[in-house]
């Protein structure tokens, strides 16, 4: 209305034709203006039809994926064209940095957006997703032999891996029961590297308990050849993923746990303060200065660039440590299986990077069809020479190429690794819907520790927060 | 020309529609902000959470209530405040300063001037980063590697609660300081040099004349990069997120990075709604009364 007002308010008194020339000029160069604009949405109409029908043709099926940026996708990806070629089936990837990723797949999936067919996950994002009815589930898929050949052979992955997988829907229990939710690519076990050469020039033994791995880090926090070595590393920022790896091990072992059976937050038990005051009290005697700023990036760097003696995370970044074009202390490294607690057993924690599909695509079969094609053998075997490691199927484990790429430190990689797998890597965490903010709580509390405040009284305020958090 | 000629020249009156027509995209943007906006106010009052969207129930000020009973609130909302004041308030000094150095001619100058802005050219995110290798805890951080040869120990500039908020001030005035400089530039050089020649004449001191004339000159684009700086500085989350993720031990956790915890990766929607709420509260509060502030000096 206003700008009628101005419009009308420059038509001139009778008698001055020239200015009212300039606005019969004005008038009809402003009465173009919704011609174009109409024109400009009808031609947009058009376009979105005929993407909307482009989409919609049957016989041009298009599958998105939604992917992590991890040592799986990486080498994935260089086999998706012949894929395409075989199948018929395009395949449109989105890679994304892990913060990023978990953003991008939390807003998709609770939008219920179907628009991608398959994405990674872990196994805290496995239960939060399952449980809020995003996941499909994969058991009718790999039943139907129509769909998945039998040489495909589900029985050929480790069965704690597909443990893992699995769920029931219970808070607290029911891992390894229910329906399949998604399908292993790459494990990881936590060992503690360890440079055997400041080890043996130090006249320090490879620890073995956790009392042992506080000497010896408080033993090797010092200056060797001018260059200051911290004894022992481990993760430290704000997020659930600081407890997973060493602490949780440690924690685990010492006999302590996340929940009780009813769901009660048990993180502030007389085991739990014990563990954990030992173990920040590593870090902050034996490990390098800032640790609550530590990712495991920042930590693998760390160790790559020799300033570390003891690096506590996951073993296939021995791939890394072991290049010699990356790393300094290639050929330098020693792989210790986690310390046993107070009653000898060895209670590992265990990550496991799946492949999942979307309850809400639209592609249900040619998303079913890739997924069982990139997990299959012959898939995962060709990505392990670019560092998928470690592999989830035991034929791919087993096979003489990935024997030879990993038979790192006169074996004892392999050595540790198979130990952890078969014998002593568990999810420690109890399943539920609330790993990741209870973790985040958990390691705020952690830092606390670090930082001065009372171990007993900073787990007992995290493990109020944690039981409010899950009684909302 | 006649009446007569003048009525039958006379163009056909405007669309009558046009004025709507073109105030349509605004209307359609109007929306676009608001819905949200009052979506998230109302996600307030439920215990919204992302994974279980079908269970939206209203809890009142239940949310509210909750979280302003807990110290995590008061602490974010006390370090939010922290960073933004003491960022503008370094910010603003510097700009001046710089502003003052800049502000006459001299060989250089322009070259001067235009690497100044290079920090502002930087995402934010990028620079961040770039800081967080920059301060990296042991002797791989290039600062630390610096004082080494003083025979400084190294120090744990993000992952020590001691240093962490400070090292982030520093990024942000490292950041946003060629924007207090350039602002400030331009009202040095729109200055009138009547009362300068005039104090000149009476004898007055150059400090007489930076007090009495140049400040209270200058008072318009103070309050306009402190309004600037202000909201942005009270809303930061890139930096933070990108060098200490709210650590270590919650010194850096201001309300925007807890409502990032709280809403994306707890999917506790209502709870995180509410942090962002009390954020935009202040930033409306504060803008009020700056632009306010700004009206009634421009006025003066």
């Amino acid at each position: 209305m206003a700008i009628g007002g101005c419009l009308n308010s420059i038509v001139p008194e009778p008698g001055n034709g020239g200015t009212l020339n300039v606005t019969i000029m004005v008038n009809s160069k402003l009465r173009r203006g919704p011609r174009l604009v109409a024109a400009i949405l009808c031609g947009f109409c058009v376009l979105l039809f005929c993407h909307c029908t482009k989409k919609n043709n049957p016989k041009s099926v298009e599958i998105h994926l939604l992917l992590n940026r991890h040592p799986f996708t990486e080498s994935i990806l260089r086999f998706i064209p012949e894929y395409e070629r075989q199948s018929g089936v395009k395949v449109s990837t989105l890679l994304l940095s892990e913060e990023e990723y978990f953003e991008k797949l939390i807003t998709e999936l609770s939008s219920r957006s179907s628009f991608y067919d398959l994405f990674m996950l872990g196994f805290p994002h496995l239960w939060q997703y399952a449980k809020a009815g995003w996941l499909e589930p994969l058991d009718p898929y790999i039943k139907n032999l129509d769909l998945t050949p039998t040489a495909w052979d589900q029985n050929d992955f480790f069965p704690e891996l597909i443990a893992c997988s699995r769920w029931n829907l219970r808070q607290g229990a029911g891992r390894g029961e229910g329906p399949l939710w998604a399908l292993p690519v790459n494990e990881e076990g936590y060992v503690i590297f360890y440079r055997k050469d400041l080890f043996d020039r130090f006249h320090i033994k490879p620890p073995t308990t956790y009392e042992e791995v506080y000497k010896a880090a408080k033993a090797l926090t010092r200056n060797v050849d001018g260059q200051q070595i911290y004894g022992f590393g481990h993760r430290g920022v704000r997020s659930w993923s600081t407890i997973h790896p060493g602490y949780m091990t440690a924690f685990a072992s010492w006999g302590a746990r996340d929940f009780d059976e009813s769901m009660h937050c048990v993180i502030d038990s007389p085991q739990a303060i014990e563990i954990t005051d030992l173990f920040i009290r590593t870090l902050r005697e034996g490990g390098p200065p800032g640790w609550p700023s530590y990712t495991w990036y920042e930590g693998k760097e760390g160790f790559l660039s020799g300033k570390f003696a003891m690096w506590f995370d996951a073993n296939h970044q021995a791939a890394a440590f072991e290049n010699p074009a990356k790393s300094q202390v290639a050929g330098k490294v020693g792989y210790l299986l986690p310390p046993a607690g107070p009653d000898g057993q060895i209670r590992s924690s265990t990550w496991v990077w799946s492949l999942a599909m979307n309850a809400a695509s639209k592609n249900k079969e040619a998303a079913w069809k890739f997924l069982a094609w990139a997990t299959s053998k012959e898939i995962l075997q060709r990505t392990v020479p670019y560092e998928n490691i470690n592999p989830t199927r035991k034929s791919v484990w087993e096979d003489p190429k990935t024997m030879q790429a990993t038979n790192w430190a006169q074996g004892e990689y392999r050595r540790t690794a198979q130990l952890l797998l078969s014998k002593y890597a568990r999810i420690r965490w109890t399943p539920s819907i609330y790993v990741t903010q209870a973790g985040d709580r958990w390691a705020a509390a952690l830092q606390e520790i670090y930082e001065g405040k009372g171990t007993a009284q900073a787990l007992k305020s995290a493990a109020a927060d944690i039981d409010q958090m899950v009684r909302k | 020309m006649t009446d007569h000629a003048l009525r039958t020249q006379r163009p056909n009156p405007p669309y009558r529609g046009l004025p709507y027509l073109l105030t349509f995209p605004s209307l359609i943007a109007l929306i676009g902000i608001l819905y949200p906006f009052v979506l998230g106010v109302y996600y307030t009052f439920t215990n919204y959470t992302l994974t279980e969207p079908g269970n939206i129930r209203f809890v009142g000020l239940a949310n509210y209530v909750e979280i302003f009973k807990h110290i995590d609130f008061w602490r974010a909302f006390g370090l939010t405040f922290v960073f933004a004041s003491s960022a503008v308030m370094i910010e603003l000094a510097l700009g001046l300063g710089v502003a003052l150095l800049l502000k006459d001619a001299f060989p250089g100058i322009r070259i001067l001037r235009s690497f100044l802005i290079i920090p502002m050219m930087i995402p934010p995110i990028v620079s961040a980063l770039m800081w967080k290798v920059i301060l990296l805890p042991t002797n791989q951080g290039v600062l630390n590697h610096i004082l080494s040869f003083v025979g400084i120990r190294p120090v744990a500039w993000l992952g020590d609660s001691a240093t962490a908020l400070v090292s982030l001030i520093i990024i942000d005035v490292w950041i946003y300081s060629p924007f207090a400089v350039l602002i400030l530039l331009a009202g040095l050089q729109s200055m009138p040099k009547e009362p300068y020649e005039a104090a000149q004449v009476d004898g007055a001191s150059g400090w007489f004349m930076f007090r009495k004339l140049t400040l209270p000159l200058l008072t318009p684009s103070i309050v306009l990069v402190t309004l600037f700086r202000l909201i942005d500085s009270l809303k930061v989350f890139d930096i933070i997120y990108a060098t200490t993720k709210g650590g270590t031990a919650g010194a850096t956790t201001t309300l925007h990075i807890q409502s990032y915890f709280e809403a994306i990766r707890w999917f506790r929607m209502g709870r995180g709604m509410v942090y962002l709420f009390v954020l935009w509260f202040l930033c409306f509060v504060f803008s009020k009364a700056l632009s306010g502030l700004w009206t009634k000096v421009l006025m003066r």
